[in-house]
């Protein structure tokens, strides 16, 4: 585990500079190195209360800024590409340990305060991530505040300031999303 | 369709109580399928609200106490539970008693690979951790079940941080509980024990008061040299850690260092150097380098309730030794820090007992040495051209390439020494002392040039321009300069010498003898020569107003020509009041408050709105005088209006891009404001002042060679003594005007060349014989008045009216 490979620094460089179709190589690239991280997150304590995004990110940027470069990328391209990478690790993560899970494994994880509801070791992940999807497709922003508020662990206040828009909408969009997705997950 | 959907979902959780859900949603959507929709949401939303709750209850629910023993340890009771392990209050026989300890148990597999070996060893140090501060290591070892724990004293306390907040603890005795933990820590430092996690949780205040240290060693026995980064980083409290923790490195005493700076910095504040320490945001930008945020601009009301004091109050002891503290503490770079726990314990101790305390001295030198460092090559750069000019006068050669030559070094000087690095200097605190050393290197070289009387017209510009530029430094009155007028004027008439004769030869020089012309007048009502320093000012508007209007875009100096001329203006008007005032002449007060408002009319036509307030300083100073002369309270009214508004504007551009000249310049018109408060009873005035003096001193203590700060914080002093003294708060005042004399040096070094300095004295010495006299010292003031007397009557102008006052004022003391 060490600094991130050279292509990708160049390749989150030009990401960073407006080529977004650079970020579906940088995922692949960064994969298995955020993978790692969050795994060894879920796997340290079987009674982790919640996922601790903000340590979690902390590790993150220990990598990251190791790659001087990253700096050049602006704060809301570092974050809303940091949240959506947070949830694809997740999001395999749970793939992974499906297996295990069934067989009386891993304890339940909350993913979040605001989504306790949600095991972030289980199976509701891959849902969650169906879910999102559909969401994304009706309404992008919603889905990137969801990212940005609980997979990377933003106040409300820095999830407006990153998407640009008000707190009240985030707070609103916040209200809608997770009722959304609990119908969609529970009901 | 899911905009639909959300707008109703919306509207439908806004309704008011008493309107029937299903009934509205009727009303206003006729689609059934999204209605069943908005509904089937409405109570997704319920449930999941529901169960988050459900899920924190779930949380808090209590444990289950493992059955077995450990050691022979056994758990009673949960006592907290961490990352990697759990406490429990446990119990063990002893003979025909029991013994309970806290009992810290860790997760099995970290028993795994070399752990065991460090654990050993960790176990071996810590037995030896005998201190009073520290909680007692009683045993350690690994269960049969696997499990590593740790046995010691069981501390019945409260968190640090919760124990001073629900008492109200003032900031002393949190510095004081501090104190105990800093033992504790230097003692472990002084036997080769490294805490790594210090934070409030691992600070506990037992019963008697006295700090207890916990988990010592737990940061070591649970990262290896063999694992990696990250899982380092992991263990620990990102809050509390240091950067080179945070980057992974393995930590040293440097890194407690830091810790305590944190924990300092909350006991202070109530609030983490880095913004929300829940904030993601704020975690990545103190992990990228982000500076911590000064003390006393992070103070709310609550904190400073909490810490048993009003916010300003709070603000204010912060600022200065304590900010410097914790700054230091702070320092990203470890070498920066203070080197040991007890150099930073003592300086805390040196905080309480009001002395000075090393991390501001040091910090001090530390930037004048890194600007020096920072500059190496242009410092460098620049004293060789210096050196090469001197030279160049020695060795002789073609007349027209040893100019040539000069020319090129001279513009060298300029451009490289005194315009960039000069600049960037006096943008530092603490400049004066390193513009001192430029002024000296500088002016021999200069000298050698000017002893030759070179003839090229681009050299003598070249040349005029660095002794301008010198002047400046030595002597710019009202700025963080030298206050070497003597030097000053000398250096000034050098220029104006060198562009006599050249002047009509480009913009350039014409704005280069403009500033020759108006430094001079400056240090002429500097000196008192009021009407010498307004004939000088009257030669020099003619030709600033043609430059302003013929070369609006030129800059002199760094500023528009436009600037030059309402100086110019400004210094007319000034040396007219000055004037006016030596004869008590209520026309000539009206004339220069005409030339002010001419100047400030040209500055608000031009845009220029930074001169715009220090045109409203002396617009106020103006009322005053008509105040004081006429005695009419209307003229003092508008004097507060004009100073408060200086004082606002000098405030927005401090607050907008701070630098020592402008926190200078605030201070300065916060002290005509107070003073102009007072004038016209009004009750802030001495809050004001202090605040003011306060700010003075911030600058004067970092610029400890600038003569102008320090009789600036002299009149400070003056001006809060004197309004103390006529409110009857005789002996804090008398103390004040004291301190202000002491500031001042006079009468032993009178300079009769510095008028202002005059004036001051003999406000001083008068206002301290109106405090002596209420304290029934009448011989003291009468001595006191005849030192004010003796002082006004020195010097080229000469205030009769003021004379005669002041010795009315002893006639009517020798009369009691």
């Amino acid at each position: 585990m060490g600094a991130l490979p050279q292509d990708l620094t160049e390749r989150l460089r030009r990401w960073g500079s407006g080529d977004g179709a650079v970020l579906n190589d940088i995922v692949a690239a960064a994969y298995n190195e955020l993978h790692a991280i969050a795994a060894a997150y879920l796997r340290r304590e079987n009674r982790l209360h919640t996922l601790q995004a903000t340590a979690l990110v902390n590790e993150l940027y220990i990598r990251l800024a190791r790659v001087r470069q990253a700096r050049f990328i602006d704060r809301q391209h570092f974050y809303t590409f940091t949240a959506h990478l947070m949830r694809l690790v997740l999001i395999d993560h749970a793939r992974r340990s499906k297996a295990a899970k069934r067989h009386g494994g891993a304890a339940f994880i909350p993913l979040h305060d605001e989504l306790a509801w949600i095991d972030a070791a289980g199976e509701d992940m891959i849902a969650l991530d169906h879910a999102l999807d559909q969401l994304q497709a009706e309404d992008e922003r919603k889905a990137r505040v969801i990212e940005l508020r609980y997979f990377l662990g933003c106040t409300n206040e820095e999830t407006a300031e990153l998407l640009g828009v008000s707190r009240p909408t985030v707070d609103r969009d916040l209200e809608f999303a997770k009722a959304w997705l609990y119908r969609r997950l529970r009901s | 369709m899911i905009q639909r959907l959300e707008d109703l979902f919306h509207r439908s959780r806004e309704l008011p109580g008493d309107v029937d859900t299903l009934e509205w949603l009727k009303a206003n959507c006729d689609d059934t399928a999204l209605r069943a929709e908005v509904l089937l949401l409405l109570k997704a939303h319920a449930n999941a609200s529901l169960q988050d709750g459900h899920a924190a209850k779930r949380q808090s629910a209590p444990e289950a106490i493992p059955d077995g023993t450990f050691g022979p340890y056994r758990p009673v009771a949960l006592l907290g539970r961490g990352g990697m392990s759990t406490v429990y209050r446990a119990v063990r026989r002893v003979g025909s008693f029991e013994q309970t300890v806290a009992l810290k148990v860790m997760a099995p597999f970290l028993a795994e690979g070399e752990f065991r070996r460090r654990f050993e060893t960790e176990i071996r140090l810590l037995a030896q951790l005998q201190h009073p501060n520290i909680a007692r290591f009683l045993d350690g070892g690994i269960s049969s079940s696997g499990q590593p724990y740790l046995a010691t004293e069981l501390i019945e306390g409260e968190r640090f941080d919760t124990y001073c907040d629900h008492r109200n603890l003032s900031i002393g005795a949190r510095i004081r509980l501090l104190l105990q933990v800093s033992e504790a820590v230097d003692y472990a430092h002084r036997n080769l024990i490294v805490h790594r996690d210090l934070k409030p949780a691992n600070i506990l205040i037992d019963g008697q008061g006295v700090a207890k240290l916990l988990d010592f060693g737990m940061a070591t026995m649970l990262a290896s040299e063999a694992q990696q980064t990250v899982t380092r980083a992991r263990m620990l409290t990102p809050r509390y850690a240091s950067p080179e923790q945070l980057r992974g490195e393995r930590a040293g005493t440097a890194a407690d260092i830091f810790s305590m700076g944190v924990i300092l910095y909350e006991l202070l504040t109530g609030a983490w150097p880095y913004g929300d320490p829940a904030s993601m945001a704020a975690g990545l930008e103190r992990a990228a380098g982000a500076e911590p945020a000064p003390p006393q601009a992070v103070v709310t009301p609550e904190a400073a309730a909490a810490r048993g004091a009003e916010p300003r109050q709070l603000a204010r002891m912060l600022k200065g030794d304590l900010t410097a503290i914790v700054l230091k503490a702070l320092d990203h770079d470890p070498a920066r820090r203070y080197a040991t726990v007890r150099e930073m314990a003592a300086d805390l101790d040196r905080y309480l007992q009001g002395q000075p305390v090393s991390a501001r001295r040091q910090s001090f030198s530390y930037r004048a040495a890194r600007f020096l460092q920072r500059n190496r090559r242009r410092v460098a750069a620049a004293a060789t051209a210096a050196f090469l000019i001197g030279a160049a006068g020695i060795y002789s050669g073609v007349q027209h390439e040893r100019e040539q030559r000069r020319l090129a070094q001279l513009r060298n000087l300029d451009q490289t020494f005194l315009n960039e690095v000069y600049h960037e200097v006096s943008r530092l605190p603490g400049a004066s002392r390193v513009s001192l050393m430029i002024a000296e290197r500088v002016k021999n070289s200069l000298d050698a040039l000017f002893a030759e009387s070179p003839s090229d017209p681009k050299t003598r510009a070249a040349l005029a321009a660095a002794y301008i530029q010198l002047a400046e430094i030595q002597g710019e009155p009202f700025h963080i300069s030298l206050g070497d007028s003597g030097a000053a004027i000398e250096n000034y008439g050098r220029a104006a010498a060198l562009l006599d004769g050249i002047q009509s030869s480009s913009d350039e020089t014409k704005g280069l003898w403009l500033r020759s012309q108006l430094g001079i007048a400056g240090l002429k009502v500097r000196s008192g020569a009021y009407s010498d320093a307004a004939a000088i000012v009257a030669g020099a508007i003619e030709v600033a107003r043609r430059l302003a209007a013929a070369a609006p875009k030129l800059e002199i100096n760094g500023q528009p020509s436009a600037y030059w001329h309402v100086r110019a203006y400004v210094l007319l008007g000034h040396a007219q009041l000055r004037g006016a005032d030596v004869t008590r002449d209520v026309q000539g007060v009206r004339r220069a408050l005409q030339t002010f408002e001419t100047a400030l009319a040209i500055s608000t036509e031009t845009s220029l709105a930074a001169t715009s307030g220090s045109v409203q300083q002396y617009i106020a100073y103006a009322y005053q005088l008509l105040g004081d002369f006429t005695g009419e309270a209307q003229y003092q009214e508008k004097a507060l209006e004009a100073h408060r508004s200086a004082m606002e504007s000098a405030r927005a551009d401090y607050l907008s891009k701070p630098t020592p000249q402008r926190q200078r310049d605030y201070a300065d018109r916060l002290i005509d404001y107070g003073w102009a408060q007072h004038v016209c009873h009004r009750s802030g005035a001495i809050p004001t002042l202090r605040d003011a003096l306060e700010e003075m001193k911030a600058v004067a203590g970092s610029n400890p060679q600038s003569e102008e700060l320090r009789l600036d914080v002299a009149n400070g002093y003056a001006r809060l003594g004197a309004a103390e003294v006529a409110t009857n708060r005789v002996r804090p005042g008398l103390t004040h005007l004291r301190q202000a004399r002491e500031a001042i040096h006079l009468p032993a070094s009178i300079r009769p060349s510095d008028r202002e300095l005059v004036v001051l004295f003999a406000r001083v010495q008068e206002s301290l014989a109106a405090g002596l006299k209420r304290q029934g010292a009448l011989f003291e003031a009468s001595r006191a008045l005849d030192q004010a007397i003796a002082a006004v009557e020195v010097g080229p102008s000469v205030p009769g009216w003021r004379i005669a006052q002041l010795r009315e004022e002893k006639a009517a003391l020798s009369a009691r």
